[in-house]
Protein backbone atom coordinates (compact mmCIF):
# COMPACT_ATOMS: atom_id res chain seq x y z
CA UNK A 1 0.00 0.00 0.00
CA UNK A 2 2.97 2.19 0.50
CA UNK A 3 2.57 3.36 -2.97
CA UNK A 4 -1.17 4.11 -2.81
CA UNK A 5 -3.12 1.98 -4.56
CA UNK A 6 -5.06 -1.22 -4.03
CA UNK A 7 -3.10 -4.49 -3.70
CA UNK A 8 -5.74 -6.10 -6.25
CA UNK A 9 -4.93 -4.22 -9.13
CA UNK A 10 -2.96 -5.60 -11.78
CA UNK A 11 0.52 -4.05 -12.34
CA UNK A 12 0.45 -1.36 -14.90
CA UNK A 13 2.66 -2.57 -18.33
CA UNK A 14 5.91 -0.85 -18.62
CA UNK A 15 7.30 -0.18 -22.36
CA UNK A 16 10.77 1.10 -22.00
CA UNK A 17 12.10 2.88 -25.37
CA UNK A 18 15.97 3.03 -25.87
CA UNK A 19 18.18 2.70 -28.61
CA UNK A 20 21.93 3.27 -27.63
CA UNK A 21 22.11 6.47 -29.30
CA UNK A 22 21.16 10.45 -28.76
CA UNK A 23 19.21 12.26 -31.45
CA UNK A 24 17.15 9.56 -33.25
CA UNK A 25 13.53 11.05 -31.82
CA UNK A 26 13.36 8.30 -28.81
CA UNK A 27 12.28 10.95 -26.85
CA UNK A 28 9.79 12.38 -29.01
CA UNK A 29 8.65 9.10 -30.00
CA UNK A 30 7.75 8.14 -26.23
CA UNK A 31 6.16 11.19 -25.46
CA UNK A 32 3.77 10.44 -28.39
CA UNK A 33 3.09 7.10 -27.91
CA UNK A 34 2.19 7.95 -24.32
CA UNK A 35 -0.33 10.82 -25.51
CA UNK A 36 -1.81 7.79 -28.13
CA UNK A 37 -2.53 6.01 -25.24
CA UNK A 38 -4.17 8.58 -23.05
CA UNK A 39 -5.99 9.39 -26.00
CA UNK A 40 -7.76 5.79 -26.55
CA UNK A 41 -8.71 6.55 -22.28
CA UNK A 42 -5.95 4.67 -21.05
CA UNK A 43 -4.23 6.04 -17.68
CA UNK A 44 -0.65 6.65 -18.67
CA UNK A 45 2.61 7.62 -16.61
CA UNK A 46 5.50 8.59 -18.61
CA UNK A 47 8.90 8.50 -17.12
CA UNK A 48 11.34 10.23 -17.91
CA UNK A 49 14.39 8.10 -17.12
CA UNK A 50 17.19 9.62 -18.91
CA UNK A 51 18.97 10.58 -15.76
CA UNK A 52 21.20 13.06 -16.87
CA UNK A 53 19.30 13.92 -20.20
CA UNK A 54 15.76 14.75 -19.02
CA UNK A 55 13.95 16.98 -21.49
CA UNK A 56 10.37 15.45 -21.64
CA UNK A 57 9.06 18.13 -20.26
CA UNK A 58 10.24 20.54 -23.06
CA UNK A 59 8.24 17.84 -25.46
CA UNK A 60 5.11 18.10 -23.51
CA UNK A 61 5.04 21.67 -22.31
CA UNK A 62 5.16 20.88 -18.82
CA UNK A 63 6.48 23.09 -16.46
CA UNK A 64 10.52 22.00 -15.69
CA UNK A 65 10.45 23.38 -11.61
CA UNK A 66 8.81 21.08 -8.91
CA UNK A 67 10.06 17.45 -7.90
CA UNK A 68 11.93 15.39 -10.23
CA UNK A 69 12.74 11.88 -10.02
CA UNK A 70 16.39 12.60 -8.41
CA UNK A 71 13.99 14.05 -5.30
CA UNK A 72 12.72 10.42 -5.20
CA UNK A 73 15.95 8.47 -5.62
CA UNK A 74 17.63 10.39 -2.68
CA UNK A 75 13.99 9.80 -1.22
CA UNK A 76 13.51 13.52 -0.50
CA UNK A 77 10.05 11.94 -1.95
CA UNK A 78 9.00 9.14 -0.24
CA UNK A 79 6.35 7.95 -3.22
CA UNK A 80 6.47 8.01 -6.98
CA UNK A 81 2.85 9.16 -7.20
CA UNK A 82 4.31 12.60 -5.27
CA UNK A 83 6.10 13.31 -8.09
CA UNK A 84 3.82 12.95 -11.04
CA UNK A 85 2.59 16.18 -12.36
CA UNK A 86 -0.47 16.79 -14.70
CA UNK A 87 0.11 17.16 -18.68
CA UNK A 88 -2.25 19.31 -20.56
CA UNK A 89 -3.26 15.42 -22.32
CA UNK A 90 -6.01 14.09 -19.91
CA UNK A 91 -5.03 10.50 -18.49
CA UNK A 92 -1.29 11.43 -18.69
CA UNK A 93 0.87 11.82 -15.84
CA UNK A 94 5.02 12.81 -16.10
CA UNK A 95 7.45 12.31 -14.11
CA UNK A 96 10.29 14.54 -14.86
CA UNK A 97 13.95 13.25 -14.76
CA UNK A 98 16.80 15.54 -13.22
CA UNK A 99 18.29 17.67 -14.81
CA UNK A 100 21.65 18.75 -13.04
CA UNK A 101 22.95 16.43 -10.34
CA UNK A 102 25.48 14.19 -12.20
CA UNK A 103 25.39 11.64 -9.36
CA UNK A 104 21.62 10.73 -9.94
CA UNK A 105 22.74 9.47 -13.76
CA UNK A 106 23.67 6.30 -11.69
CA UNK A 107 21.68 5.32 -9.00
CA UNK A 108 22.89 2.17 -6.68
CA UNK A 109 21.48 -1.19 -7.14
CA UNK A 110 19.08 -0.66 -4.41
CA UNK A 111 17.98 2.66 -5.66
CA UNK A 112 17.15 1.09 -9.00
CA UNK A 113 15.34 -1.68 -6.90
CA UNK A 114 12.97 0.46 -5.50
CA UNK A 115 12.20 2.16 -8.37
CA UNK A 116 11.02 -0.98 -10.31
CA UNK A 117 8.82 -1.68 -7.37
CA UNK A 118 7.28 1.92 -7.16
CA UNK A 119 6.93 1.90 -10.89
CA UNK A 120 5.20 -1.94 -10.94
CA UNK A 121 2.77 -0.45 -7.92
CA UNK A 122 1.76 2.52 -9.90
CA UNK A 123 -1.95 4.00 -10.50
CA UNK A 124 -1.62 3.06 -14.32
CA UNK A 125 -2.35 0.77 -17.48
CA UNK A 126 0.71 2.15 -19.28
CA UNK A 127 4.24 3.12 -17.97
CA UNK A 128 6.31 4.69 -20.55
CA UNK A 129 10.43 4.79 -19.55
CA UNK A 130 12.65 6.60 -21.88
CA UNK A 131 15.72 5.50 -21.52
CA UNK A 132 18.63 7.76 -21.77
CA UNK A 133 21.37 6.92 -24.32
CA UNK A 134 24.16 4.76 -23.98
CA UNK A 135 24.22 1.01 -23.09
CA UNK A 136 25.08 1.17 -19.10
CA UNK A 137 24.46 -1.13 -16.52
CA UNK A 138 21.49 1.15 -15.04
CA UNK A 139 19.71 1.68 -19.11
CA UNK A 140 20.01 -2.04 -19.61
CA UNK A 141 18.45 -2.57 -16.19
CA UNK A 142 14.95 -0.25 -17.09
CA UNK A 143 15.25 -1.70 -20.74
CA UNK A 144 14.93 -5.43 -19.77
CA UNK A 145 12.24 -5.29 -16.52
CA UNK A 146 10.11 -3.46 -19.03
CA UNK A 147 7.68 -5.81 -20.69
CA UNK A 148 8.70 -4.86 -24.53
CA UNK A 149 11.96 -3.24 -24.48
CA UNK A 150 11.82 -1.07 -27.37
CA UNK A 151 14.71 0.00 -29.49
CA UNK A 152 14.86 3.35 -31.36
CA UNK A 153 16.66 2.90 -34.91
CA UNK A 154 17.29 5.91 -37.88
CA UNK A 155 18.57 4.29 -41.45
CA UNK A 156 22.42 5.48 -40.60
CA UNK A 157 25.30 3.44 -39.88
CA UNK A 158 26.33 5.14 -36.65
CA UNK A 159 22.56 4.08 -35.34
CA UNK A 160 22.71 0.75 -36.24
CA UNK A 161 25.99 0.10 -34.47
CA UNK A 162 24.55 1.27 -31.44
CA UNK A 163 21.51 -0.44 -31.63
CA UNK A 164 23.31 -3.86 -32.10
CA UNK A 165 25.84 -2.89 -29.33
CA UNK A 166 23.13 -1.86 -27.03
CA UNK A 167 21.06 -5.16 -27.83
CA UNK A 168 24.00 -7.58 -27.50
CA UNK A 169 24.62 -5.72 -24.36
CA UNK A 170 20.72 -6.66 -23.25
CA UNK A 171 21.15 -9.96 -24.23
CA UNK A 172 24.59 -10.89 -22.05
CA UNK A 173 23.40 -8.85 -19.30
CA UNK A 174 20.11 -11.11 -19.20
CA UNK A 175 22.10 -14.23 -19.90
CA UNK A 176 24.21 -13.61 -16.71
CA UNK A 177 20.77 -14.42 -14.31
CA UNK A 178 21.13 -18.33 -16.45
CA UNK A 179 20.50 -20.44 -13.39
CA UNK A 180 21.99 -22.95 -12.58
CA UNK A 181 24.87 -20.20 -12.40
CA UNK A 182 27.94 -22.62 -12.16
CA UNK A 183 26.84 -25.31 -14.59
CA UNK A 184 25.61 -22.43 -17.06
CA UNK A 185 29.56 -20.81 -16.65
CA UNK A 186 31.20 -23.95 -17.21
CA UNK A 187 29.64 -24.85 -20.05
CA UNK A 188 30.00 -21.60 -21.86
CA UNK A 189 33.09 -21.18 -20.80
CA UNK A 190 34.18 -24.49 -22.21
CA UNK A 191 32.37 -23.98 -25.54
CA UNK A 192 34.23 -20.55 -25.60
CA UNK A 193 37.65 -22.13 -25.28
CA UNK A 194 36.75 -23.78 -28.71
CA UNK A 195 35.19 -21.15 -30.61
CA UNK A 196 37.26 -21.25 -33.73
CA UNK A 197 37.01 -25.35 -33.65
CA UNK A 198 33.50 -25.49 -33.43
CA UNK A 199 32.82 -22.70 -35.34
CA UNK A 200 30.90 -20.46 -33.11
CA UNK A 201 29.90 -17.23 -34.84
CA UNK A 202 26.80 -15.78 -32.69
CA UNK A 203 24.80 -16.66 -29.57
CA UNK A 204 22.52 -18.60 -31.43
CA UNK A 205 25.02 -21.24 -32.13
CA UNK A 206 26.81 -21.06 -28.73
CA UNK A 207 23.15 -22.16 -27.45
CA UNK A 208 22.82 -24.77 -30.17
CA UNK A 209 26.13 -26.30 -28.27
CA UNK A 210 25.75 -25.83 -24.89
CA UNK A 211 22.12 -28.04 -25.53
CA UNK A 212 24.83 -30.94 -26.66
CA UNK A 213 27.32 -30.59 -24.29
CA UNK A 214 25.12 -30.05 -20.81
CA UNK A 215 21.16 -29.82 -21.58
CA UNK A 216 20.71 -28.58 -18.36
CA UNK A 217 22.77 -25.72 -18.24
CA UNK A 218 21.08 -24.64 -21.80
CA UNK A 219 17.85 -25.37 -20.47
CA UNK A 220 18.28 -22.21 -18.22
CA UNK A 221 20.39 -20.36 -20.55
CA UNK A 222 17.51 -20.84 -23.11
CA UNK A 223 14.38 -20.00 -20.51
CA UNK A 224 16.61 -16.19 -20.74
CA UNK A 225 16.71 -15.88 -23.86
CA UNK A 226 12.62 -16.42 -24.29
CA UNK A 227 12.23 -13.57 -21.95
CA UNK A 228 14.92 -11.33 -24.24
CA UNK A 229 11.89 -10.13 -26.24
CA UNK A 230 13.22 -6.72 -27.98
CA UNK A 231 10.69 -4.39 -30.28
CA UNK A 232 11.77 -2.24 -33.07
CA UNK A 233 10.68 1.18 -34.51
CA UNK A 234 12.87 2.49 -37.44
CA UNK A 235 12.58 6.50 -37.39
CA UNK A 236 13.14 9.29 -39.96
CA UNK A 237 12.76 7.23 -42.95
CA UNK A 238 12.82 8.93 -46.20
CA UNK A 239 14.15 6.93 -48.87
CA UNK A 240 12.51 3.98 -50.05
CA UNK A 241 15.00 1.16 -49.76
CA UNK A 242 15.44 1.98 -46.05
CA UNK A 243 11.59 0.89 -45.83
CA UNK A 244 12.91 -2.26 -45.32
CA UNK A 245 15.42 -1.51 -42.67
CA UNK A 246 13.37 -2.78 -40.09
CA UNK A 247 12.64 -6.17 -41.51
CA UNK A 248 16.23 -7.06 -42.57
CA UNK A 249 17.16 -5.68 -38.93
CA UNK A 250 14.47 -8.23 -38.34
CA UNK A 251 16.00 -11.13 -39.83
CA UNK A 252 19.67 -10.37 -38.77
CA UNK A 253 19.13 -10.45 -35.09
CA UNK A 254 16.64 -13.84 -35.24
CA UNK A 255 20.00 -15.12 -36.94
CA UNK A 256 22.23 -13.58 -34.32
CA UNK A 257 20.30 -14.30 -31.09
CA UNK A 258 17.83 -16.80 -32.25
CA UNK A 259 14.88 -14.83 -30.92
CA UNK A 260 12.31 -13.21 -32.80
CA UNK A 261 12.79 -9.31 -33.04
CA UNK A 262 9.19 -7.47 -32.93
CA UNK A 263 8.78 -4.74 -35.77
CA UNK A 264 6.43 -2.07 -34.34
CA UNK A 265 6.46 0.17 -37.37
CA UNK A 266 8.69 2.10 -39.98
CA UNK A 267 8.04 5.73 -39.49
CA UNK A 268 8.57 8.12 -41.85
CA UNK A 269 10.74 12.07 -41.75
CA UNK A 270 8.04 14.23 -40.74
CA UNK A 271 8.87 17.93 -40.46
CA UNK A 272 5.88 18.52 -37.78
CA UNK A 273 7.98 16.74 -35.69
CA UNK A 274 10.73 19.69 -35.35
CA UNK A 275 7.81 21.37 -35.45
CA UNK A 276 5.54 20.51 -32.32
CA UNK A 277 8.78 20.38 -30.15
CA UNK A 278 9.36 24.05 -30.84
CA UNK A 279 5.90 24.80 -30.13
CA UNK A 280 6.39 23.08 -26.87
CA UNK A 281 3.17 20.18 -27.79
CA UNK A 282 3.28 16.98 -28.20
CA UNK A 283 2.80 16.15 -32.16
CA UNK A 284 -0.09 13.46 -30.99
CA UNK A 285 -2.46 16.48 -30.08
CA UNK A 286 -1.23 18.90 -32.66
CA UNK A 287 -0.80 17.31 -35.67
CA UNK A 288 -3.06 13.96 -35.04
CA UNK A 289 -3.48 13.61 -39.07
CA UNK A 290 0.30 13.80 -39.52
CA UNK A 291 2.76 10.81 -41.02
CA UNK A 292 4.40 10.96 -37.85
CA UNK A 293 1.71 10.89 -35.42
CA UNK A 294 -0.24 7.74 -38.05
CA UNK A 295 2.83 5.53 -37.65
CA UNK A 296 2.86 5.87 -33.87
CA UNK A 297 -0.56 4.94 -33.76
CA UNK A 298 0.53 1.27 -35.78
CA UNK A 299 3.17 1.19 -33.10
CA UNK A 300 0.89 1.64 -30.62
CA UNK A 301 -1.58 -1.12 -31.63
CA UNK A 302 0.88 -3.15 -32.46
CA UNK A 303 2.31 -2.98 -29.11
CA UNK A 304 -1.07 -3.44 -27.18
CA UNK A 305 -1.73 -6.37 -29.65
CA UNK A 306 1.56 -8.45 -28.61
CA UNK A 307 0.95 -7.32 -24.78
CA UNK A 308 -2.29 -8.87 -25.04
CA UNK A 309 -1.12 -12.16 -27.16
CA UNK A 310 1.58 -12.43 -24.69
CA UNK A 311 -0.39 -11.55 -21.13
CA UNK A 312 -3.20 -13.38 -22.75
CA UNK A 313 -5.54 -10.48 -21.17
CA UNK B 1 32.63 -33.87 -53.10
CA UNK B 2 29.34 -33.44 -52.46
CA UNK B 3 28.13 -34.17 -48.58
CA UNK B 4 25.09 -34.39 -47.13
CA UNK B 5 22.98 -31.48 -45.94
CA UNK B 6 23.06 -30.84 -42.09
CA UNK B 7 20.79 -29.19 -39.93
CA UNK B 8 22.84 -26.38 -39.24
CA UNK B 9 22.77 -25.70 -43.01
CA UNK B 10 18.88 -25.38 -42.59
CA UNK B 11 19.20 -23.04 -39.72
CA UNK B 12 21.83 -20.77 -41.09
CA UNK B 13 19.26 -20.17 -43.96
CA UNK B 14 16.68 -19.91 -41.68
CA UNK B 15 14.52 -22.79 -42.65
CA UNK B 16 13.35 -26.10 -41.37
CA UNK B 17 14.62 -29.22 -43.28
CA UNK B 18 12.34 -29.69 -46.01
CA UNK B 19 11.73 -26.46 -47.20
CA UNK B 20 11.04 -26.48 -51.00
CA UNK B 21 13.85 -24.84 -53.56
CA UNK B 22 12.35 -21.64 -54.21
CA UNK B 23 12.55 -20.73 -50.37
CA UNK B 24 15.78 -22.12 -50.14
CA UNK B 25 16.55 -19.91 -52.74
CA UNK B 26 14.64 -16.98 -51.46
CA UNK B 27 16.20 -17.36 -48.46
CA UNK B 28 19.68 -17.63 -49.88
CA UNK B 29 19.45 -14.13 -51.65
CA UNK B 30 17.87 -12.20 -49.11
CA UNK B 31 20.69 -13.26 -46.57
CA UNK B 32 23.73 -13.01 -49.55
CA UNK B 33 22.38 -8.81 -49.37
CA UNK B 34 21.94 -8.64 -45.23
CA UNK B 35 25.20 -9.40 -44.39
CA UNK B 36 27.17 -7.88 -47.65
CA UNK B 37 29.88 -5.96 -46.94
CA UNK B 38 27.27 -2.82 -47.47
CA UNK B 39 24.65 -3.61 -45.88
CA UNK B 40 23.33 -1.01 -43.68
CA UNK B 41 21.21 -3.55 -41.82
CA UNK B 42 23.62 -6.16 -40.46
CA UNK B 43 26.40 -3.14 -40.33
CA UNK B 44 28.81 -3.95 -37.29
CA UNK B 45 26.40 -6.61 -36.25
CA UNK B 46 29.63 -8.77 -36.84
CA UNK B 47 33.34 -7.59 -37.35
CA UNK B 48 34.76 -8.67 -41.03
CA UNK B 49 36.44 -11.58 -40.47
CA UNK B 50 33.19 -13.04 -39.00
CA UNK B 51 31.22 -11.58 -41.95
CA UNK B 52 32.65 -13.22 -44.40
CA UNK B 53 32.74 -16.72 -42.56
CA UNK B 54 29.77 -16.41 -42.11
CA UNK B 55 29.25 -16.14 -45.95
CA UNK B 56 31.37 -18.84 -46.85
CA UNK B 57 28.86 -20.90 -44.63
CA UNK B 58 25.59 -19.52 -46.27
CA UNK B 59 27.33 -20.24 -49.93
CA UNK B 60 28.27 -23.77 -48.53
CA UNK B 61 25.11 -24.40 -46.88
CA UNK B 62 23.01 -23.34 -50.37
CA UNK B 63 24.95 -25.16 -52.32
CA UNK B 64 24.45 -28.32 -50.63
CA UNK B 65 21.17 -27.85 -50.05
CA UNK B 66 20.25 -26.72 -53.73
CA UNK B 67 22.57 -29.99 -54.71
CA UNK B 68 20.37 -32.29 -52.71
CA UNK B 69 17.20 -30.67 -54.17
CA UNK B 70 18.30 -30.29 -57.39
CA UNK B 71 18.63 -34.04 -57.26
CA UNK B 72 15.13 -34.77 -55.87
CA UNK B 73 13.58 -32.34 -57.93
CA UNK B 74 15.30 -33.56 -61.42
CA UNK B 75 13.72 -37.35 -60.13
CA UNK B 76 10.53 -35.91 -60.22
CA UNK B 77 10.46 -33.09 -62.75
CA UNK B 78 13.32 -32.69 -64.99
CA UNK B 79 12.66 -29.50 -65.98
CA UNK B 80 13.24 -27.11 -62.92
CA UNK B 81 16.47 -25.71 -62.77
CA UNK B 82 18.65 -25.00 -59.95
CA UNK B 83 20.26 -21.38 -60.30
CA UNK B 84 23.86 -22.52 -59.36
CA UNK B 85 23.42 -24.31 -62.70
CA UNK B 86 21.37 -22.05 -64.57
CA UNK B 87 21.15 -24.57 -67.97
CA UNK B 88 19.76 -23.20 -71.02
CA UNK B 89 15.80 -22.83 -70.45
CA UNK B 90 13.34 -24.68 -72.72
CA UNK B 91 9.88 -23.14 -73.38
CA UNK B 92 9.12 -19.70 -72.09
CA UNK B 93 6.09 -20.38 -68.89
CA UNK B 94 2.86 -18.69 -70.17
CA UNK B 95 3.36 -14.99 -68.95
CA UNK B 96 -0.19 -14.93 -66.70
CA UNK B 97 0.47 -18.48 -65.06
CA UNK B 98 4.13 -18.06 -63.67
CA UNK B 99 5.47 -14.30 -64.51
CA UNK B 100 8.23 -14.59 -62.04
CA UNK B 101 9.34 -18.08 -64.06
CA UNK B 102 8.70 -16.18 -67.34
CA UNK B 103 10.92 -13.60 -66.00
CA UNK B 104 13.53 -15.85 -64.96
CA UNK B 105 13.31 -18.17 -68.24
CA UNK B 106 14.57 -14.65 -70.29
CA UNK B 107 16.88 -13.67 -68.09
CA UNK B 108 18.21 -16.94 -68.28
CA UNK B 109 18.27 -17.16 -72.24
CA UNK B 110 19.88 -14.05 -72.57
CA UNK B 111 22.69 -14.91 -70.35
CA UNK B 112 22.14 -12.37 -67.90
CA UNK B 113 23.02 -13.09 -64.15
CA UNK B 114 20.81 -11.50 -61.29
CA UNK B 115 24.31 -9.15 -60.36
CA UNK B 116 24.14 -7.51 -63.64
CA UNK B 117 20.31 -7.04 -63.81
CA UNK B 118 20.56 -5.46 -60.27
CA UNK B 119 23.57 -3.05 -61.07
CA UNK B 120 21.07 -2.03 -64.41
CA UNK B 121 17.87 -1.86 -62.71
CA UNK B 122 19.43 -0.72 -59.51
CA UNK B 123 16.89 -3.40 -57.85
CA UNK B 124 18.66 -5.37 -55.25
CA UNK B 125 19.93 -9.02 -56.62
CA UNK B 126 17.74 -10.14 -53.46
CA UNK B 127 15.12 -8.96 -54.53
CA UNK B 128 15.13 -9.90 -57.62
CA UNK B 129 15.72 -13.34 -56.88
CA UNK B 130 11.98 -12.80 -54.82
CA UNK B 131 10.71 -11.83 -57.96
CA UNK B 132 11.62 -14.56 -59.85
CA UNK B 133 10.64 -17.00 -57.70
CA UNK B 134 6.97 -15.09 -57.37
CA UNK B 135 7.42 -14.89 -52.80
CA UNK B 136 4.64 -12.86 -52.61
CA UNK B 137 4.88 -12.15 -49.07
CA UNK B 138 8.00 -11.25 -48.89
CA UNK B 139 7.92 -8.51 -51.62
CA UNK B 140 6.51 -4.93 -50.66
CA UNK B 141 3.65 -3.35 -51.76
CA UNK B 142 2.17 -4.03 -55.54
CA UNK B 143 2.69 -0.37 -56.33
CA UNK B 144 6.38 -0.91 -55.88
CA UNK B 145 6.49 -4.42 -57.43
CA UNK B 146 4.59 -3.14 -60.66
CA UNK B 147 7.58 -0.82 -61.28
CA UNK B 148 10.58 -3.32 -60.24
CA UNK B 149 8.79 -5.82 -63.44
CA UNK B 150 8.48 -3.20 -65.83
CA UNK B 151 12.15 -2.29 -65.20
CA UNK B 152 13.24 -5.65 -64.99
CA UNK B 153 11.29 -6.51 -68.54
CA UNK B 154 13.08 -2.92 -70.07
CA UNK B 155 16.49 -4.01 -69.16
CA UNK B 156 15.93 -7.19 -70.85
CA UNK B 157 13.90 -5.65 -74.04
CA UNK B 158 11.50 -8.07 -73.42
CA UNK B 159 8.41 -7.45 -75.53
CA UNK B 160 5.11 -5.09 -73.52
CA UNK B 161 7.00 -4.38 -69.78
CA UNK B 162 3.85 -3.03 -68.92
CA UNK B 163 1.84 -5.94 -69.25
CA UNK B 164 4.21 -8.16 -67.50
CA UNK B 165 3.52 -6.13 -64.73
CA UNK B 166 0.05 -6.32 -65.18
CA UNK B 167 0.21 -10.05 -65.39
CA UNK B 168 2.25 -10.04 -62.56
CA UNK B 169 0.33 -8.15 -60.13
CA UNK B 170 -2.48 -9.38 -60.87
CA UNK B 171 -1.38 -12.71 -59.65
CA UNK B 172 0.55 -11.53 -56.82
CA UNK B 173 -2.95 -9.66 -55.82
CA UNK B 174 -5.17 -12.76 -56.38
CA UNK B 175 -2.10 -14.76 -54.10
CA UNK B 176 -1.99 -12.78 -50.59
CA UNK B 177 -5.90 -11.58 -51.42
CA UNK B 178 -5.02 -7.57 -50.95
CA UNK B 179 -6.60 -5.65 -53.81
CA UNK B 180 -4.67 -2.33 -52.86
Amino acid sequence: MDAGRMPSAPPPRVWAIGGGKGGIGKSVIAANLAVILAQRGRRVVLIDADLGGANLHTILGVSSRGPTLTDFVHRRCQRLCDIMVPTSTAGLSLISGSRALVDSANPKYNQKARLLRHIAALPADHVVLDLGAGSSFNVLDFFLAAEHGVVVVVPEATSVENAYHFLKAAYFRRMRRAQPRDRVKAAVAAAMAQLQALDIRSPKELLRRVSETDPVAAEGMLREARGFDPALVVNRVQRPEHRQLGADMGLACEDYFGRRMLLLGTIEEDEVVGRSVRERRPAAERYPDSRFVGGLQGVVERLVGEARVTRGA
Amino acid sequence: MARDARPQDWELLGLAPGAGLDQVRAAYARRKDLYGADALASYSLHDDAEREALLERLDDAYRTIVGELGDVVAVRAPVAPAPAVEVPPGPAPAVDQQPGAFLRHHRVARQVGTDRLAAETKIRASMLELLESESFHALPAPVYVRGFVVQCARALKLENPEGLAEAYVAKMQASIGDDT
